[in-house]
């Protein structure tokens, strides 16, 4: 149970899909996309740089950077914005790479039940000692953001995840 | 390293909130030096085929109860091909031996089963100085550990699993002659194969026979299908290049050829009966029975009847290889006495009898080792079972009589 939600409304009726580009939010919403890519080297004016693609190649150890980029069309400040994002299967948390402009960022190691700062998540470990989480152990990032989003403002959040 | 988090009222794994706990200055600092770790390799890693995709939650105070979800678009994890073969043994080889065994693993670093072709190559002179002949390479069955020419017989690998690993022999005759401590050099080289169906790119196992060569997938390719990625390293046989499938390591035979043995005996003292010791002995004439041993003060002591004369010998061991069942052995002459007592071994004082010191004078011939070798009146040394290159020295004393 999450003490910064007090009140819950029904606002859209259907599950978004899963294709990345749902870009059709209906009047009214705060509208989200979503992104896998990848970062490569490319050669530009002759000089290797690196740019993020879309997925197409990736193999175990391959670093993923997902990103979810939010709206606010819904024509009044939306308040008390929440983002949860499950580490994705067969992955593994990259340490130090979430980010989000204007936004608290928690983790949980307990499948989303409880949240804390990165510094904070502490594992029980045998014979009632604890120890601090590793970024590897985390189950669920979670991006809270600051004050009100404002009409038509728009934000991003995003992070890395290791392929197992 | 201690921390005092005192209070533990969670299950785990668990988040403890930050009123409810202390030390959390030691606790930081821990997660710190434990972040900077890096991350765990992941072995083969996630299976070929797996889908993976991300879904975002928003709640927010205008959202549904829900909230709003999105999703990527699944990918799926592609066919990351990665091999090593483990080599770089010695196998000391001695000239014209047959079947000389040299062993290589295999291992599987890719995240499917895969099957692999072997192939045996000599690297070229003057790197080393001959080449192992007649070469086969054959997979341990697992049948009976160690090469067994009966058992194992596969000449490729099959079906292998992910992180497992195969062991390779390569079975190779020496050529003859050959000097001491020259060598061959063998490269194994493995070369993943694998036939991946459908459009899922669904690794088909092929038990018995090798899988088909495998092509990587060019840039442009499809999310949702299995790609093959090649993601090995180069390895020590010529052409063996990063990102082609195939690796390979060396091993080396090193022949030790015969060892040639030397034995030389000199006399190092005369000691005559009017007290007389001279113990600066050289070879007079050139050659090695004629002695003139002088005393400190440049005078010669009387070789006569009674005379106490100190022998040394020599036994040098040299190439290498070993060398089984030694004994030497030195008869004392008719008109000398052999001194009870007098026997040494590399300075070190040794028993008459013939015991387990390796050294003895044998005044006849037993069955108890060492006296069941040479002839009556022997001084006999039987350093055994050596390995060249070695050399001992033993002395004695005889009285003339």
């Amino acid at each position: 149970m999450s003490p910064l939600i007090p009140h819950r409304v029904l606002f859209i009726a259907a599950l978004l899909s899963v294709f990345s580009l749902n870009a059709f939010a209906a009047p009214g919403e705060v509208e989200m996309n979503s992104f896998a890519e990848r970062e490569v080297m490319v050669v530009k004016n002759g000089k290797k740089v690196s740019e993020l693609r879309p997925v197409d190649k990736a193999v175990p150890g391959d670093e993923i950077i997902y990103t979810t980029r939010f709206k606010n069309l819904t024509g009044k400040p939306a308040g008390r914005i929440v983002i949860s994002n499950p580490v994705p299967n067969s992955s593994v948390y990259v340490a130090n790479s979430a980010r989000g402009n204007n936004t608290a960022i928690t983790f949980s190691v307990d499948g989303g039940k409880s949240f804390a700062a990165a510094d904070k998540l502490i594992i029980q470990a045998k014979e009632g000692k604890t120890r601090p989480a590793l970024p590897a152990e985390y189950t669920h990032i979670r991006w809270t953001y600051k004050g009100d989003l404002g009409v038509g403002k728009s934000g991003e959040i995003s992070f890395r995840a290791a392929i197992k | 390293m201690k921390h005092k988090v005192t209070q533990l009222t969670v299950s785990c794994p668990c988040v403890i909130p930050h009123s409810r706990t202390r030390g959390f200055v030691v606790a930081a600092s821990m997660f710190a030096l434990l972040a900077a770790m890096p991350l765990s390799a992941f072995a083969a890693g996630t299976a070929a085929g797996t889908a993976i995709s991300n879904t975002a939650t928003l709640e927010c105070d205008l959202c549904g109860a829900g909230g709003q979800t999105t999703s990527t678009t699944p990918f799926v994890v592609d066919e990351k091909i990665n091999l090593t073969v483990g080599g770089g043994s010695n196998l000391n080889v001695n000239p014209g031996a047959t079947a000389q065994v040299s062993t290589f693993t295999v291992t599987n670093h890719a995240n499917s089963t895969l099957d692999f072709s072997l192939a045996i190559a000599q690297i070229a002179s003057p790197a080393d100085q001959f080449d192992a002949a007649s070469c086969g390479v054959y997979v341990e069955s697992g049948a009976t550990p160690g090469y067994q020419s009966a058992q194992d017989i596969a000449t490729f690998i099959d079906e292998l699993v992910a992180d497992a690993s195969a062991t390779v022999y390569a079975v190779c005759d020496i050529p003859s002659p050959l000097l001491n401590a020259d060598i061959s050099q063998v490269d194994l080289s493995a070369t993943a194969l694998g036939n991946f169906t459908g459009v899922g790119g669904v690794y088909a196992a092929t038990p018995g026979a090798p899988g088909a060569a495998l092509i990587q997938t060019a840039a442009a390719n499809d999310p949702g299908a299995v790609d093959i990625a090649f993601a090995d390293i180069a390895g020590t046989a010529a052409g063996d290049a990063l990102r082609d499938a195939t690796h390979s390591a060396r091993n080396t035979f090193t022949a030790v050829s015969a060892a040639a043995v030397g034995l030389t005996k000199i006399i190092t003292k005369i000691e005559d009966t009017l007290g007389c010791s001279a113990s600066v002995c050289s070879i007079l004439s050139g050659t090695t029975s004629t002695y003139q041993c002088v005393t400190s003060s440049g005078s010669s002591c009387k070789v006569t009847t009674g005379s106490v004369i100190t022998y040394r010998v020599d036994y040098v061991a040299t190439g290498g290889g070993a060398i089984n069942d030694v004994a030497l052995t030195d008869p004392i002459i008719a008109d000398m006495t052999y001194v009870p007592g007098s026997l040494t071994v590399n300075g070190v004082a040794k028993t008459d009898a013939a015991d387990a010191d390796n050294a003895a004078f044998c005044s006849a011939i037993t069955v108890a080792a060492p006296c069941n070798v040479g002839a009556p009146n022997t001084v006999t040394v039987t350093p055994g079972n050596i390995t060249a290159p070695m050399s001992l020295w033993f002395t004695f004393r005889a009285t003339i009589n």
